[in-house]
Order: C-alpha cells, then sequence, then structure tokens
C-alpha cells in the first residue's frame, strides 16, 4: 500500500480543524471551550545531542618508537546536513474559565553529519597502508547519523488576565515532557585508510562490547542508538497587546525542564580506558543509560486574532536540551489556533 | 506534488476568507473619516464620494437615514457653517457607535487565552 506522507496528513488535519472552526458556535455551550492547533517549527539543529563514538582511533597506530597510540581521531565540525528540518506539532487544549489542560505531539526527522579528522598528539604525519599520507588536520572520515524524534507534553495552565490592565496577560502552569529519539549513525566518506580498516573481517569502525573489558569486542559498520527524555516542565507565558483591540499579540513563552535521560546505545564503546584490573587491561568507557537532564525552550511569536474562533501566529523558537550530550535547534516557527464551543 | 499544492491553496483560501470581513469593517470607516475630512475641506465631491462608500456599507437605519438626507446637499455649494454643522450632525450619529464597535472588537480575556505548545 502506498505510504501518504505525513506533510499531506498534517495540511489535510489543518483543513479539517479549519472546516470545524466554521461551526465553533454550533457547539454547544458547556461552559468548556476547545483549541486545535497544529504547528510547523523548522529547525535548524544546531547541537544533535550524540557523542561520537572513537571510531577510527579504536584502532592503534605507532608512533615511529613503536608505540601504539588511540583516539588520534577525534569527530569534529558536527552540523546538520540541510539548513533547516521541519517539526510538525499538533496541540489538543481545553479550556475552563481560566484553566486549560493540554496534550501536544510533535514530530521531527532530521540528519547530521560530523568529520573525523586525523588530531595526532606528537603532531607527526600518518602513512596509510599503501603508502599514503595524512597529516595533522586531515579529514579521514564522516559519521552521519539519521534522528527521528516525537516529543509529547501534557500540561495544565493558569491565566492572569490583564496583569496591566489593557496591555499584558501572564500564565504559569506544570507539565511533563516525554521525548523518543532513535538515531543510525554510520561512517561514509572514507579515506583509504578509514576503508582499509573498515573492511577487515567483521568489517565496521565501531567498536561494540557488551562485556565491560571488551574480552567480546566485535565491530560494525553501523549502530543504532535509541533515548528516552522525559521530565517535568512549567510552561510560562507573558503575553503583550500589540493594539488597543487587543487582535495583535506578542506571546513570549518559557518553558523550563527537568528530568532524565534514559539511553541505549546498543554496547557501542566511545573509548578504552587503561584498566590495570581488567583481564584485558583495557575498560570501556560508554555514554548511555540513565543521567540528570535538563533544558528549555523559548518562544517569540506574533498573534493575530483573525476572529473569536481562528489566529495565526509566527515568529521564533529556540530548545536546549542537556542530558547525556547537548541539544540545540532553533528556527521560525508558525502555527494556527481554532477554538471550539464554550464562552 | 499537484494534491499538496492543492491543499495549501485551500488552506490560503480559507485564511483570506477569514480576514476579508475584518477588512471591510476597517475600509468602511477609513471612508467615513475620509468623506468628513474631505467635506470640511470644502472637496464636496470627494465627500459625497466617500460618504456613499460609507453609506453602501452600513446598516444602521438611523445613520443611513442622516447621510440619505446628507448627500443630495452635497451636490449644491455649501458655506464653511454649513459644512462643519452637516460633518458634525453625521459625527453624532457615528461616535457612539464607532467607539461601541471599538468597544466589541476587543476579545475578552479568554480569546487570548492560548496554552504555551512547547
Amino acid at each position: 500500500m502506498r505510504r501518504v506522507p505525513i506533510q499531506t496528513i498534517l495540511v489535510l488535519a489543518v483543513l479539517a480543524v479549519v472546516s470545524l472552526g466554521a461551526y465553533a458556535p454550533a457547539v454547544a455551550q458547556d461552559g468548556w471551550s476547545w483549541i486545535v492547533t497544529p504547528q510547523l517549527w523548522l529547525t535548524h539543529i544546531e547541537k544533535n545531542g550524540f557523542h561520537s563514538p572513537a571510531g577510527l582511533g579504536n584502532f592503534p597506530i605507532f608512533d615511529p618508537s613503536g608505540t601504539a597510540l588511540f583516539d588520534q581521531f577525534p569527530s569534529e565540525n558536527s552540523k546538520p546536513v540541510e539548513d533547516l528540518y521541519p517539526q510538525w506539532g499538533l496541540q489538543v487544549a481545553a479550556q475552563k474559565n481560566r484553566w486549560t489542560v493540554a496534550g501536544s505531539f510533535q514530530y521531527v526527522s532530521f540528519e547530521t553529519r560530523s568529520d573525523v579528522i586525523y588530531r595526532p598528539d606528537n603532531g607527526l604525519p600518518l602513512i596509510g597502508f599503501s603508502g599514503e599520507q595524512y597529516f595533522p588536520g586531515d579529514r579521514v572520515a564522516q559519521e552521519f547519523l539519521d534522528t527521528t524524534r516525537i516529543d509529547m507534553d501534557f500540561g495544565a495552565s493558569y491565566l492572569f488576565p490583564d496583569v496591566i490592565p489593557g496591555r499584558l496577560d501572564f500564565s504559569v502552569g506544570a507539565g511533563v515532557k516525554l521525548i523518543y529519539a532513535e538515531t543510525s549513525r554510520q561512517y561514509a566518506n572514507l579515506s583509504l585508510l578509514a576503508a582499509t580498516l573498515n573492511s577487515f573481517n567483521p568489517p565496521g569502525l565501531y567498536l561494540v562490547c557488551r562485556n565491560d573489558d571488551c574480552s567480546d569486542a566485535g565491530f560494525r559498520d553501523r549502530v543504532k542508538t535509541t533515548d528516552f527524555i522525559y521530565g517535568a516542565t512549567i510552561p510560562m507565558n507573558a503575553t503583550v497587546h500589540l493594539t488597543e483591540d487587543a487582535k495583535w499579540l506578542l506571546p513570549v513563552s518559557i518553558t523550563p525542564f527537568l528530568g532524565a535521560e534514559t539511553r541505549d546505545d546498543r554496547d557501542v564503546v566511545y573509548s578504552l580506558e587503561a584498566d590495570a584490573s581488567s583481564p584485558t587491561g583495557v575498560r570501556a568507557n560508554r555514554i548511555d543509560g540513565t543521567t540528570f537532564a535538563y533544558g528549555v525552550t523559548a518562544d517569540v511569536t506574533v498573534r493575530y486574532l483573525l476572529s473569536d474562533t481562528v489566529s495565526v501566529y509566527g515568529g521564533g523558537r529556540v530548545q536546549y536540551i542537556n542530558g547525556h550530550e547537548e541539544y540545540l535547534a532553533y528556527g521560525p516557527i508558525v502555527g494556527m489556533s481554532v477554538r471550539f464551543g464554550g464562552k | 506534488m499537484w494534491k499538496f499544492r492543492f491543499v495549501v491553496v485551500a488552506t490560503l483560501s480559507g485564511l483570506i476568507g477569514w480576514l476579508a470581513p475584518t477588512e471591510t469593517t476597517m475600509a468602511a470607516d477609513r471612508d467615513l473619516h475620509s468623506g468628513l475630512a474631505y467635506l470640511r475641506a470644502g472637496a464636496q465631491a470627494e465627500a459625497e464620494r466617500d460618504l456613499t462608500r460609507y453609506r453602501d456599507g452600513e446598516r444602521d437605519p438611523e445613520i443611513l437615514r442622516k447621510i440619505d438626507r446628507v448627500l443630495p446637499l452635497l451636490k449644491r455649494p455649501l458655506t464653511q457653517e454649513v459644512r462643519d454643522y452637516v460633518a458634525m450632525t453625521i459625527e453624532d450619529a457615528v461616535p457612539a457607535k464607532s467607539k461601541m464597535r471599538a468597544e466589541s472588537n476587543r476579545p475578552n480575556y479568554w480569546s487570548r487565552m492560548f496554552p504555551v505548545f512547547p
């Protein structure tokens, strides 16, 4: 069966919501009103939230005296493959008096890449298997990460209208956030040295060890990481009335987040540390499991009330989350809210 | 791809449809104010044009009656005193309504109550 693109589904959802909005006054006047808000955030992924494994650095290189050197190929210049990725979202909220209860869903898929650079501690050039030379600062490979991420938020908030009469409203609340992310990572654009190491049997540049002493070491050419970020949020909003009729609004929202991140990277080893107590003399350095996480999402938008039932908004958003690694994204945001019933 | 374009065009058309009534109200107020300004300045032809346009968009019978009475007068030469009097007569009928319209245009707090979408 042919798959319908998510963009088409969401645009159709927007149309359905707008059509229903036309019948809003006919909805039962039971004191509750409902708001449906489709939203599009064009995200520039400045930091992707993932740390690169040592990769090539797990293979020893030898200096002129024959000493083995590890971790001489750090990952640098992580950046998104495309400048902007669309993050689609839909929020449904129920309101009564000054209280709002809301749930939202957002989806984004993005690709980032980073350069694997030869950075030797001794500053000497490297001679490869076929006699080719690599100088400090040369790129020897690139790592690509394909990430799919789903955000879910639930929260309740209370509005303090006209805290400055005719000029400013304020709202504050509490909620929970859950983010699920799945990343597939692999190396590409390999230099001759990286391609040769990648072709060893078993192939791959990712070192994978189930045991911490790496006595069961194996290699893979593609690995997956799954990630859950979850915790409490404090959604806060200040809305400035830009015009006397309060049809043009300037909402500024800040939502701090406090929680945890649980990551499963399928036993990937990020680096090896010397450990005399280990039977193999090394210990695997991992970056997964559960750790404390915190962050913030901030929006500045301009909203226009087209009618009592429909409003549109546009502006900018930035989001920062720090758990195992930093995630930073920002970009323009647009959306539309349609209200049903109540009042 | 054409289906995607179709829904985008349909969405934009819907939005324009929603915007149109607001634009109409603003245009009507503009016609009233420019008509009165032309009248006071002695530009009776322009005043007649704008007030006629305003009249066509007005539904209040009292205001309609007043403007219907004034429009034939504008075809004759009028002194400054008469023009001021005519403008004041129209303003007396309209300001209360304009103010009421402005008040009713200001939405209640609930229409500005939107949850944060983090």
